[in-house]
């Protein structure tokens, strides 16, 4: 085991030594000013969205490839403009080139490299989920160790988080959109931490587009454990009808609050990692000094370690703080079941 | 609330949870006093510029969001304390 | 790190395209798993749930069970021990009674027998004085006459005789057939 640790660090020591004869910090070497900029530019490339897909070759850089995703443009009624694929290098780039944005008239649904891993993450979890745990009925118990980790898994997202944050009345009902979203999140970024591939979830739309969906379900579930009537209630905050313009947008602000806090938490959770790691080799490359890849290769490994850890503890507290907020939601409504009334004889 | 806590046996909630119900209608109250001022003050300055009336709107949309916040603090706190 | 090559870099891009295709493929992947996955998955997970309390609650069951016939076993036997022992216990006081009852009956009947002994004996006595009393009559008489050499009245001797004879005391009459 610590021969091949060792092993690990002189390979991973050698590909980041070789690297700047043709890295994409040589492009650049006039000055450490340059390169500096160089280095986080290629830092904040490969943790961004692009349209395209880099094969990169460890050491052999001529052999790298680009491959140009399929670009998607669906015009909104409000766009005066033909919404067309770009071509040549505005297709590939994404620094500088404005590409049609919403306000213009033009839905960009182009398949970038973050929804590409995000499909490849959602494959292998479909077709993981359906094939490893254990179905069968008449074989009551789990045989083997991925079927009993997938399964031991599901039973703690049900019983820790669902049951536990949401209530034995309620939690049941929503532990199959929890599992949904732990998963899904678990194996994003997961997936993330193989070499050629990247994370989706360091990738704010992705994580706001989760919110978006644990925003839709708390609201629902607080429709549905109150009342419409009573959720509408909560909404005016209990005040005189003639002061409702101010108070329905604080309310509803508040209810964005905390699904943008999850946004944050996962995006900035993730993103913080692999930025780290990146930063530990290329200052390998900052500060011109092949030596420190002695110290900066093990950190970034650590780091890395760390990062595997990271996957699973996000994917936890993004499903832990879901599960609070649909039970808080619960509540709320129910909080205001005995209440409604009145919030709704006073505004009348 | 006080019923919540009789039957915290049976909900099976993680004692955070269970806090975090509790806390609720009072966050709901700080927040609402926050938030008032919070919209009175962006909604002036959008009118403002949509409207071209200088600062007056912003001034006093922003004095009306912060009564009508603390108003609707007061009056969620006292439910509150009725409540109890 | 300047900050305007941060925000071109675009890391904090927020494309409304990734966040329509983040929302489909979740809406997506949630529907395939909750049909073919979480459904029969938890379904399982509570059927063996059910069981195994099922089991715990049959095994407890069974055992107060158990446990209820084993009491009662256990009274039942120290119910008969305890009748056993109130059987001997009264054997024994019946024994002693009846024991107490024949030693009381010989004793009496021993009493009764001295008594009846003793009367006898008194009888005998009497019978026996009465006896000796006639015979030293007769004796008398006989004596008598053969001291006088002649034959008396008969009638008138025995009279004199008998008032001789009732003259004698009595002590002497009685020690006089024992010596």
């Amino acid at each position: 085991m610590r021969r091949l640790l060792v092993a690990g660090v002189v390979l991973v020591a050698g590909l980041a030594l070789a690297e700047p004869q043709e890295g994409p910090g040589a492009e650049h070497a006039q000055g450490v000013d340059e390169k500096e900029v160089s280095v986080a530019d290629y830092i904040l490339h490969h943790v961004s969205d692009s349209n395209e897909y880099e094969l990169e070759v460890p050491i052999l850089d001529k052999y790298n490839k680009t491959y140009l995703l399929p670009q998607l443009f669906v015009p909104m009624p409000w766009g005066g403009r033909s919404c067309e694929p770009l071509a040549g290098a505005e297709a590939h780039g994404d620094h500088g080139v404005a590409r049609p944005s919403l306000a213009q008239g033009c839905l960009d649904l182009s398949i970038t490299k973050h929804t590409l891993f995000m499909w490849i993450a959602a494959g292998l979890l479909v077709l993981l989920m359906l094939t490893v745990p254990n179905r069968d009925k008449r074989q009551l118990v789990p045989r083997g160790t991925w079927a009993n980790l997938f399964e031991a898994m599901i039973l703690f997202v049900r019983d820790e988080l669902a049951i536990k944050n949401i209530g034995t009345k309620y939690g049941a009902k929503y532990t199959p959109f929890l599992l949904t979203i732990f998963f899904f999140i678990l194996f994003m970024n997961l997936l993330g931490l193989l070499p050629w591939s990247a994370t989706a979830t360091a990738n704010l739309a992705v994580t706001l587009g989760l919110a978006v969906c644990v925003f839709l379900v708390t609201q629902f579930a607080s429709i549905r454990a109150a009342g419409f009537k009573a959720y509408l209630a909560h909404l005016t905050g209990g005040v005189h009808w003639a002061l409702w313009p101010i108070m329905i947008p604080v309310e509803i602000l508040g209810l964005f609050t905390k699904p943008f806090a999850l946004t944050v938490r996962l995006f900035a959770n993730m993103l913080a990692g692999h930025i780290v790691i990146f930063f530990l080799l290329g200052l390998i490359f900052i500060l011109k000094n092949a030596a420190l890849a002695f110290m900066s290769v093990p950190f970034a490994m650590g780091i890395y370690l760390l990062e595997l850890f990271v996957a699973f503890v996000q994917a936890y507290v993004f499903t832990m703080l879901s599960a609070l907020f649909i039970g808080m939601g619960v509540a709320v409504a129910h909080h205001h079941e005995e209440h409604g009334h009145e919030a709704h004889g006073h505004g009348h | 609330m006080a019923e919540e806590g009789k039957d915290g046996e049976r909900d099976g909630l993680s004692p955070t949870a269970r806090g975090m119900r509790q806390a609720q209608p009072l966050v709901d109250a700080v927040w609402r006093f926050i938030g008032g001022a919070v919209v009175g003050v962006v909604l002036g300055y959008l009118l403002d510029r949509w409207l071209g009336t200088g600062p007056w709107l912003l001034l006093a949309l922003s004095v009306l969001g912060i009564g009508v916040g603390f108003y609707a603090f007061v009056v969620s706190l006292s439910k509150l304390g009725r409540k109890k | 790190m300047s900050m305007p090559l941060v925000l071109a870099s675009g890391f904090t891009d927020v494309r409304p395209g990734l966040i329509f295709w983040t929302l489909v493929t979740f809406i997506l992947v949630f529907a395939v798993l909750r049909w073919k996955a979480w459904g029969p998955i938890l379904a399982l997970a509570d059927e063996r749930e059910r069981q195994i309390t099922g089991a715990i609650e049959a095994a407890k069951r069974e055992r107060a069970e158990a446990e209820k016939l084993l009491l009662e076993q256990k009274m039942a036997i120290a119910d008969a021990r305890r009748e056993a022992a109130e059987l001997v216990r009264k054997n024994q006081a019946e024994m002693e009674h009846f024991r107490d009852e024949m030693k009381a009956s010989a004793q009496r009947e021993v009493e009764a027998l001295k008594e009846s002994a003793r009367r006898d004996i008194t009888e005998q006595q009497k019978k026996a004085v009465a006896e000796l009393k006639a015979l030293s009559v007769d004796m008398a008489i006989d004596i008598a006459q053969k001291l006088l050499g002649e034959k008396m009245d008969d009638s008138r001797h025995r009279a004199l005789a008998q008032q001789f004879v009732r003259e004698v005391p009595a002590e002497d009459a009685s020690k006089t057939p024992r010596a």
